[in-house]
């Protein structure tokens, strides 16, 4: 019974109107026969306006441009969407293991040509910690012109991968798109994988492919495939192994809270903060009860309490939520355990969303609230350095807003300063410095943000910073990662900062999502590795004619790098060399925390790179 | 989109990049993707990312937030055949405790150079991984040395360090092995348990908004009124074809009494047939009368749906679409305590009556019913914060209600957004648009003047306060005003209209003229700024000069019987008589009802002698305006010559 009820539920789904913005009109009143001026009463209203029809949040409307590129009209997007599903063909055919010819004479023409898509390569250029990895960078050439050859070509790739069917996966991404009357040029990124019991097997692989259009006008036929970069690594076992259930199990937050994501709970709180919608779920781990064992703190949305997990002896985890006094329910990004008194024990910092919260841990991992400080609307991340070499850590919070009332809800936007500028948006609230000024006993934080210097170039849509005395002079410095433009690097002198990121490179004008610093060369000088969003979408749609007819070639090539992913600034000489295409780390997605870690202990550290923007049950991805 | 619940970028796999060394020269290879050797590839939306040793194997392991559930993720780290390590947790003692910032050098013997790693707190996105830092050794099995300058400056040299060890090390002291207290760890991979959701959705309400009132028929047919002052009101929602509509319903039966000394009314609205339900009312109305239902019940229409619809919308975060069966438990108050979306139980209806008389706080602990702690209980500061959400969603309903045209309901959204946010100047201005769109302009003018007292420089507001000046004749000040909003934005749409308007009235016609001109310069997509210019070239006798601007009116804006008429007009001067005959039809089919161009239609066609016709568009216009002199002075022309013929 109750099963059949929830069914019904579901069916019942009532779609209901939204009322039109009324326009108010009351015209003058026609005159008849000669036109004079009583016939302009009542014309008063017409002019009514309210603040509301003024003012709309314009990056919004911006972001809707890349929102849904078919009815925007991009004709490479609907010669798009014909070519997605001649390649989700082609992908199944490749996870079968049964290239059938008769099926691919329906996408590819009788004549296709092509060069082989999984080459021969007789030398390893990698192995290590049970991975081996081959890899060609030279473009093949053209090896048949028929159906058979493309259909031994794409045998070779399950054939490559081996396993069943069951454990195949193949997934195709046109990056890019190119019309040329009767021809289109699309780039394709392909991932397949096998993974099972045996090990696993990837190829990352790069097609310049060719379709023409025949007669009837909405038919595309592939004409040339050709490989111009291939990829194949295998492992022995994969590297991580997931084991949230042993440790998390006996929780009862656990299954209740945490297995249940912000799409179930976003119906059901009402923390309508655009972040929030984002997802905004920040962790830190630290040792709150000084039993040598790290422990982890997780902030939640607006109703939800954040938790405190305590590591026992046997490495699992206890809820200690309540215990603790930390499970606040206003709506929490980020979050620090820091010794903030230099006592011993690890005091927390949670940025609310427009508050700073610090607290004093008893040593036991008990917390009682210290000071509460004023942040403007959208605080993102947290980060803590003694940038003045006092000997107490102070902290620097990131916002992501865009203005003083609560505009992440989408009001309106007052004192926004303008217009909004989608690849150079400087219009937001400002990033503070708190700088630790506590004498013994009791607490204080004071903003310094502009003393210091900090509030230079301070405007923009921030989500995340990272301290490091990059030009290890002694001190630290920082570099801040904002959405929508160029990131921020401080230099530090003597306590005043100076934004040089210009001067060194170092702006990465994209969206920054992350921060890590790493020595990826191991010159003893920091690297930087920047999240960013890798978007196939806009890979395809900014280089199209069409495509934002009033910009400037600069402003379109700008967006256009918005596009292309993740970065990694390699630092010489003082400067930052922008290596990411070359070393091919750009591919992370819609990124966010995307960290050096050397994983297989070698030396070198590896990247690891969290992404993925919005997941529903609904698959409307571009 | 991502409010309506549609993917975007969802379900992309995590990646990892693996490093593959140096050449010989020193320049880093190209990484290797190895995302699904990893294991790490889960299509989640992933957010923060902490490394950690975990498992004090010596190498890193990483918890992983994510936006979709688990929101938790443990990842161990099993790569094979990894290499040697050295692990180390710094203490500060001149510095920080923690070491933040403390650079580390590990010189490893046969290596080029030095591994470097420095103590961080907060990295990422949202992250903060441990201070502990993990040293990869590679193949190498000796003693390392290891440099570090501590925060401050102070250089600590530690010759020798024996691989595959835990060190802690105090400023200024010599390092100490650490080892994990001995116990048998648990971790073991296997599949997760899934969340344990609860089958409907229950809103409790932090904000809370009065709900406007709304008319409905009773099955009777009589009208009534949601909600009633003084008692708790349970608005449901169903209709006939709904099984667990109806089975709710025989749940309210039966708890009726339960309810009902609980001081709450049940109003049960059927919604068959309304809106785009395609099913019969008839239907609905049988059905209630079958069930008996002790309470009322009776049909919803489209203005409640549109009410409901825009309060959901609101105050939850996602735009998603409402279901039945639908509750809206009402407080004594009028305001809404709490929405149920599916079946609740009578038992938690009654648990939740309480709900709107606890503090906001209280009632910010109770959304997801886990519990917790809030931080406005301690610091009052942190309510403020928390007001700014309350004083958008109050003002964005308050929008709504105005759109809707539901003048009563959005004055009483407005002035309780003031009384959350008195300083609010949109909506003090916002709550003049209500009181002169109901015409009452001397209320306006109070709201307007507020609204600019709390900010000067505000077009909108002085273009607002003119219009309402002028309506109550005060024409000087009125000019002031609005001439002081295109001072402060002089592409301020409808402004310089306005003020031709105004100088239009008082027959200051090319002054008029040049207001308009500017009008449809700075405001091109605006049909009637194009009407109006047409109309005073009309009106300076310049019908040629009408003919464009009214042309482009009417392109602008297809419906608008007004510039259709006066493009008659226009046409009639020129002698374009059948052009002329042509636009007053268009406009009398745009707008049936618009006594000028039933009028001048008439008048057509008295010109080309159709004088039945002439005399049904004036019988029309006198039916509709029976004080109309021109109506009646033509029809008696019309009818004089018929008497002729």
């Amino acid at each position: 019974m109750k099963m059949n009820r929830n069914l019904l539920l579901l069916a019942g789904l009532v779609v209901l109107l939204i009322v039109g913005v009324v326009i108010w009109r009351l015209g003058p009143e026609g005159e008849v026969v000669k036109a004079g001026s009583e016939q302009w009463k009542g014309a008063g209203l017409s002019g009514l306006q309210s603040s509301a029809s003024v003012s709309s949040i314009a990056g919004l409307r911006d972001w809707k441009e890349l929102d849904d590129p078919i009815q925007d009209g991009w004709a490479s997007e609907a010669l798009h969407e014909l070519i997605k599903k001649k390649l989700a063909i082609i992908s199944g055919l490749v996870t079968s293991g049964q290239v059938d010819r008769s099926l691919l004479s329906e996408i590819a023409l009788q004549n296709v040509e092509g060069s082989v898509l999984v080459p021969v390569i007789a030398e390893e250029s990698w192995r290590g910690g049970g991975i081996a990895v081959k890899r060609k960078e030279i473009s093949e050439q053209l090896a048949y012109a028929n159906l058979d050859g493309l259909t031994l070509a794409l045998q070779s790739i399950p054939n490559a991968l081996g396993g069943e069917a069951e454990s195949r996966r193949c997934n195709f991404k046109v990056v890019s798109l190119k019309v040329e009357q009767k021809l289109v040029r699309a780039k394709v990124l392909i991932e397949c994988a096998r993974v099972d019991q045996t090990g696993v097997v990837e190829q990352h692989a790069d097609w310049n492919t060719t379709w023409k259009s025949s007669e009837s006008e909405n038919q595309l036929r592939l004409s040339e495939v050709l490989l111009q970069r291939f990829e194949q690594s295998e492992g022995e076992q994969r590297l991580f192994a997931d084991c949230t259930e042993s440790i998390l199990k006996a929780n009862e937050s656990y299954r209740r809270q945490l297995q249940l994501g912000y799409p179930y709970w976003l119906q059901r709180i009402q923390d309508t903060r655009q972040m929030t919608l984002l997802g905004t779920p920040g962790t830190a781990v630290g040792d709150v009860n000084g039993d040598g064992l790290e422990d982890i703190y997780l902030c939640q949305p607006g109703g939800l309490p954040n938790r405190l997990y305590i590591q026992q002896a046997n490495g699992s985890l206890k809820d200690f939520t309540e215990e603790s006094g930390t499970g606040w329910v206003e709506s929490c990004r980020s979050a620090l355990l820091v010794d903030l008194d230099n006592d011993g024990d690890q005091d927390l910092v949670v940025a609310s969303y427009a508050r700073m919260v610090v607290s004093r841990n008893d040593g036991t991992g008990r917390f009682s609230i210290a000071g509460i400080m004023e942040l403007g609307i959208g605080a993102m991340g947290v980060s803590a350095a003694d940038y003045d070499h006092d000997g107490d850590l102070d902290l620097y919070v990131c916002h992501y807003s865009k203005g003083d009332l609560d505009l992440e809800a989408g009001a309106t936007v007052i004192g926004s300063g303008g217009r909004f500028v989608y690849h150079d948006a400087n219009n937001a609230g400002r990033n503070y410095l708190y700088r630790n000024e506590s004498q013994s006993g009791s607490w204080a934080f004071r903003d310094v943000t502009v003393e210091v210097g900090l509030d230079a170039n301070n405007r923009r849509f921030s989500l995340a910073a990272g301290w490091e005395d990059f030009d290890n002079d002694g001190d630290q410095d920082l570099y801040v990662a904002n959405d929508f433009g160029r990131n921020n690097l401080y230099r530090n002198d003597n306590g005043k900062f100076v934004d040089i990121a210009p001067e060194v490179q170092g702006e990465d004008r994209a969206s920054g999502m992350s921060v890590s610093w790493g020595d990826a060369d191991r010159d003893g000088v920091m690297d930087l590795y920047v999240a960013n969003m890798f978007s196939a979408a806009g890979n395809r749609i900014a280089p199209q004619v069409d495509f934002s007819p009033g910009s400037s070639e600069e402003t379109k090539g700008a967006l256009l790098r918005f596009a292309r992913g993740n970065t990694l600034l390699l630092q010489k000489e003082g400067g930052f060399q922008d290596a990411s295409e070359e070393l091919g780390v750009t591919m992370g997605r819609w990124a966010w925390s995307s960290m050096f870690a050397d994983i297989n202990n070698d030396g070198w550290d590896d990247l690891l790179v969290a992404n993925g923007y919005i997941t529903t049950p609904d698959t409307g991805d571009l | 989109m991502m409010k309506r619940g549609r993917s975007w970028s969802g379900r992309e796999r995590h990646c990892m990049y693996l490093h593959l060394g140096a050449d010989d020269e020193g320049k880093v290879k190209r990484f290797a993707n190895v995302s699904a050797i990893s294991g790490m590839d889960y299509p989640e939306d992933g957010r923060s990312l902490c490394l950690v040793d975990w498992d004090h194997d010596g190498d890193l392991d990483f918890w992983i937030s994510n936006r979709t559930a688990p929101q938790l993720r443990f990842l161990r780290n099993d790569a094979p055949r990894a290499g040697r390590f050295l692990s180390l947790r710094l203490e500060g003692r001149k510095g920080n405790r923690d070491a933040i910032g403390a650079r580390v050098e590990v010189v490893v013997p046969g290596r080029r150079n030095a591994i470097v790693k420095t103590v961080r707190a907060g990295d990422g996105y949202l992250a903060q991984s441990s201070k502990a830092l993990v040293f990869g050794l590679g193949e190498f099995t000796g003693e390392v040395a290891v440099t570090i300058r501590w925060p401050g400056g102070a250089i600590q040299e530690v010759p020798s360090l024996s691989a595959d060890a835990h060190y802690q090390l105090i400023e200024g002291s010599r390092p100490l092995r650490w080892e994990r207290p001995a116990s048998d760890l648990v971790l073991e991979p296997g599949a997760l348990s899934p969340g344990l959701p609860s089958d409907t959705v229950r809103v409790p309400m932090v904000t809370l908004l009065k709900v406007p009132s709304m008319e409905y028929q009773e099955m009777s047919g009589r009208s009534a009124k949601v909600p009633t002052a003084g008692r708790f009101t349970l608005l449901n929602l169903w209709a006939s074809w709904c099984a667990p509509c109806l089975s709710e319903l025989e749940d309210f039966k039966e708890g009726f009494e339960d309810l009902k000394q609980a001081g709450v009314d049940i109003v049960a609205l059927a919604l068959d047939g309304v809106g785009n339900d395609t099913g019969d009312p008839s239907d609905a109305k049988k059905r209630a009368a079958q069930m008996a239902l002790p309470f009322t019940a009776g049909m919803a229409n489209e203005k409640i749906l549109t009410i409901l619809e825009r309060l959901h919308v609101r105050l939850t975060p996602m735009e998603l679409d409402l279901v039945i069966p639908l509750s809206l438990l009402i407080d004594e108050k009028g305001r809404l305590a709490v929405l149920y979306k599916g079946a609740p139980g009578v038992e938690q209806i009654l648990a939740d009556l309480e709900h709107s008389s606890l503090n906001r706080w209280e009632r910010l602990i109770r959304s997801a019913g886990l519990g917790g702690e809030s931080l406005e209980k301690v610091n009052p500061a942190v309510g403020l914060a928390a007001d700014q959400l309350e004083v958008s969603q109050r003002f964005q309903f308050a929008q709504d209600m105005w759109q809707g045209k539901w003048l009563s309901a959005a004055e009483v959204q407005f002035r309780d957004t003031l009384a959350v946010t008195p300083d609010f100047a949109e909506a003090a201005n916002n709550l003049g648009l209500v009181h002169a769109t109901a015409g009452d302009h001397a209320k306006a003018v109070v709201a307007y003047r507020k609204a600019l007292s709390l900010r000067e420089g505000f077009p909108a507001g002085h273009m607002n306060l003119g219009l309402s000046l002028e309506a109550l004749g005060q024409l000087p000040e009125a000019q002031g005003s609005l001439q002081r909003a295109l001072t402060l934005n002089p592409a301020l749409p409808k402004a310089n209209d306005a003020l031709g308007l105004l100088h239009a009235k008082r027959g200051e016609l090319s002054a008029a003229k040049g207001y308009f001109e500017k009008e449809t310069e700075v405001n091109p997509d605006f049909a009637e700024g194009f009407n109006h210019l047409g109309l005073i070239n009309l009106s300076l006798n310049d019908a040629a000069s009408a003919l464009d601007p009214l042309r482009k009116a009417v392109a602008l804006d297809s419906r608008n019987a007004d510039a259709f008429n006066n493009l008659g007009l226009a046409y009639k001067r020129l002698g374009l008589v059948k052009e002329a005959g042509q636009s007053f039809q268009t406009c009398v089919k745009v707008s049936p009802r618009y006594v000028p161009g039933l009028i001048n239609l008439g008048v057509f066609h008295i010109d080309t002698g159709n004088l039945a016709a002439a005399e049904q568009c004036l019988l029309q216009a006198l039916k509709l305006q029976p004080s109309s002199q021109q109506a009646r002075r033509f029809l008696s022309r019309v009818r004089a010559m018929g008497g002729q013929k």
